[in-house]
């Protein structure tokens, strides 16, 4: 504010700005107003449009329903026409007639509500058009008015003069379609026919009609009440009709009874033991059986016939006792026996006891055994010991042996040791048994320590030579595998030092001749030679004595077959020899052939 | 071939070895002894058939001594008297 600027002056500057802001507040309500009024005016508008639209169908809904209803008065007149009498309307005509009248009358409420509807958007036009450019506080909202008068509806249209030709001009309306229900048919496009397909006619037997056509009374004929039947009721409609006589039948004993509407009662006799029945309608019943009675023998009768009284003889007191081996007997008592009479039977008595060979025996007790009774029996003992070489014997002990017992055995004893020298075949007397895996002890029996195929190998060395025997026994046979072959001996792996001497015998198939031959410090020991063609025989002996002993010279000894020599002259030798090869224990033998493999025969080493 | 088979006399095993150099050579001196020595004794066998047979010829041809007493001689000597022509 500028100086000199008065209170008042002050004021209406603040005041102008008020109403200036004021104003453009006012402005811009205004516009807000107008453009909600043009908007509520076109809803409206659009609104009056709809109701239009509705009106129009509702007016050609209701133009179409009289037109209906003109239709099925022409038809009901034609039909009338056609039978030549006032008919009434069928049910089927008469609902739908009421189905019409129902759609007018909803129509009727579609036009009021739709008044109603108009009404308020006239009366809310007039209040958008009565607002003033600036609007005022909103007032209280009056009261709804009342509806408006519904219309006068239309007269329905006058039907025309039948026959005329005319048609009702002012009420008539066009005829689209046309329909029947049951029992009628129409035929025809501008002329239509239409012929009744049900019942065109009314007659009956027990009953009486009026007519045959059009309002027909039938009348059903009348009621009468005969023997044990009652007829209750007034009127025609509902008749109670009752039984009063026999209404239900129960047979009783013998007698049967079938079939409802008329019942069959019937009865059966038949004839038991000693009756006889003849006859159909008169029934006659005849005792065939004992028609008088005679006492025999002990039996007193009162008469023959009639209530007769028959006595059997009385009841005998004295009974007889049984005995264990009675004999049977008829009896001379005249008295009868009771059905639950006893005779008195010996008691039971303890058995005798059973012994070890007891022998049947008939008895002679006058006591009979029970069922349960039971000998003694003798009693059982230890079982005695078997022993080797044990004979059969029956026995003497009075006691029986149980399924269990068992005998004692022999014990088992240590096999012997078998000598080679003084052992003999002997059945031996000991009285123990042998076990399935015993072994004895061997003594002074040769054993072979090794024996090997001579196949495929050129030399055979027995090692780890045990030293326990005394002699040392190799034993050769089989074939040499090649033409000129030696085979030579051999001790620990020792080339040096072998002397010998032979003595032989050779024969040719003419000449026997013999000789003696040596030979010193050789590198082995020859045991065998052969000069003829391959895969001859050979066989050779050789002994080592004292072979274990350190320390003194081992000695062997030789002996050979050999074919010597083939041909020019064939000739077969013998030879036996001996010498030296050791003074240590012999632990290893080779065996070796000079040339080629053996190709046959076995090598055995043996100690004994 | 040339091959040693050593059976273990306690334990029953079987094993095999090539011949070692120093058996070979071995094999072969037996060999070669074998056949002097088969030469040894064929010469000696010749050489006492010779013997022999010259002993049998000289008692044959002693013409002055009985037949029984040539005999006896061939018997005592171990020879065989030639078949007279």
């Amino acid at each position: 504010m500028s100086e000199g600027t008065t209170r008042g002056e002050a004021a209406a500057h603040i005041l102008a700005r008020e109403m200036g802001r004021r104003t453009r507040a006012v402005h811009t309500r205004i516009d807000d107003v107008e453009k909600a009024r043009r908007e509520a005016l076109d809803e409206l508008r659009a609104k009056h449009v709809a109701i239009e639209g509705v009106d129009e169908r509702q007016d050609g809904l209701i133009d179409g329903l009289r037109a209906d209803l003109g239709s099925v008065q022409q038809v009901a007149s034609a039909i009338d026409q056609a039978h030549g009498e006032t008919r009434e309307l069928t049910a089927a005509q008469a609902q739908e007639l009421v189905r019409i009248a129902q759609r007018l009358t909803a129509n009727e409420a579609t036009d009021a509500r739709q008044d109603g509807v108009i009404t308020e958007v006239v009366d809310r036009v007039d209040v958008l058009e009565s607002t003033a450019p600036v609007p005022g506080p909103k007032g209280e909202k009056g009261d709804r008015g009342p509806s408006g008068p519904r219309g006068v509806m239309g007269p329905p249209g006058v039907p025309g003069a039948v026959g005329s030709g005319t048609g009702g001009g002012t009420g008539g309306g066009t005829i689209n379609s046309v329909s029947v229900s049951s029992g009628l048919s129409i035929t025809g496009t501008s002329d239509l026919t239409i012929t009744n397909t049900g019942v065109r006619s009314l007659a009956g037997s027990g009953i009486s009609v009026s007519s045959s056509t059009g309002a027909v009374t039938i009348t059903a004929p009348s009621v009468t009440a005969g023997t044990g039947i009652t007829v209750a009721g007034s009127g025609t409609t509902a008749l109670t009709v009752s039984a009063t006589g026999v209404q239900s039948l129960t047979a009783g004993n013998g007698i049967t009874v079938s079939g409802t509407t008329t019942p069959t009662v019937s009865a059966s006799l038949a004839a038991g033991t000693g009756i006889g029945i003849s006859g159909t309608t008169t029934l006659s019943v005849n005792n065939t059986g004992v028609t008088s009675i005679v006492a025999g023998t002990n039996v007193s009768v009162s008469g023959a016939t009639g209530a007769v009284t028959v006595n059997a003889p009385a009841y005998g007191t004295t009974i007889t006792a049984s005995t264990i081996g009675g004999t049977a007997a008829a009896g001379t008592s005249i008295g009868v026996a009771r059905e639950d009479h006893k005779h008195a039977f010996p008691a039971g008595a303890a058995p005798s006891a059973l012994t070890v060979s007891s022998t049947q025996a008939t008895g002679t007790s006058a006591s009979p055994a029970l069922a349960d009774h039971v000998h003694a029996m003798p009693g059982s003992a230890t079982a005695g010991a078997s022993a080797v070489g044990d004979t059969a014997a029956t026995g003497t002990a009075t006691t029986v042996a149980l399924s269990d017992h068992r005998h004692s055995r022999e014990a088992f004893g240590t096999p012997v040791v078998v000598n080679g020298q003084t052992t003999s075949l002997a059945t031996g007397s000991l009285s123990t048994l042998a076990r399935a895996d015993h072994v004895h002890t061997m003594s002074n029996v040769g054993v072979v320590l090794a024996s090997t195929a001579l196949s495929a190998v050129s030399s055979v060395t027995f090692s780890s030579i045990p030293q326990t025997y005394q002699v040392l026994y190799v034993f050769g046979v089989g074939l040499y595998g090649t033409v000129t072959t030696t085979v030579t001996m051999t001790v620990n792996s020792v080339t040096t030092g072998y002397a010998d001497t032979w003595v032989y015998w050779e024969h040719n198939g003419t000449t026997l001749s013999s000789g003696k031959l040596s030979s010193s410090s050789g590198a082995s020991q020859t045991v065998q030679s052969m000069f003829s063609t391959a895969n001859q025989g050979m066989v050779f002996h050789l002994w080592f004595s004292n072979y274990a002993n350190s320390g003194t010279i081992v000695r062997y000894w030789n002996l050979r077959g050999q074919r010597y020599n083939v041909g020019s002259p064939d000739s077969v030798q013998e030879r036996i020899g001996g010498g030296e090869v050791s003074a240590a224990p012999i632990t290893s033998v080779t065996i070796a052939a000079s040339s080629g493999n053996f190709s046959a025969g076995r090598l055995i080493l043996m100690g004994y | 071939m040339n091959e040693m088979r050593i059976i273990n006399c306690e334990t029953g095993v079987e094993t095999v070895r090539p011949l070692t150099a120093q058996e070979i050579t071995q094999r072969t001196a037996d060999q070669s002894r074998a056949e002097a020595e088969r030469a040894e004794k064929d010469a000696k066998d010749a050489l006492e058939l010779a013997e022999r047979t010259a002993l049998a010829t000289w008692i044959a041809g002693q013409s002055t001594l009985p037949e029984a007493a040539r005999n006896a001689l061939a018997r005592a000597t171990g020879v065989t008297l030639p078949v007279a022509e």
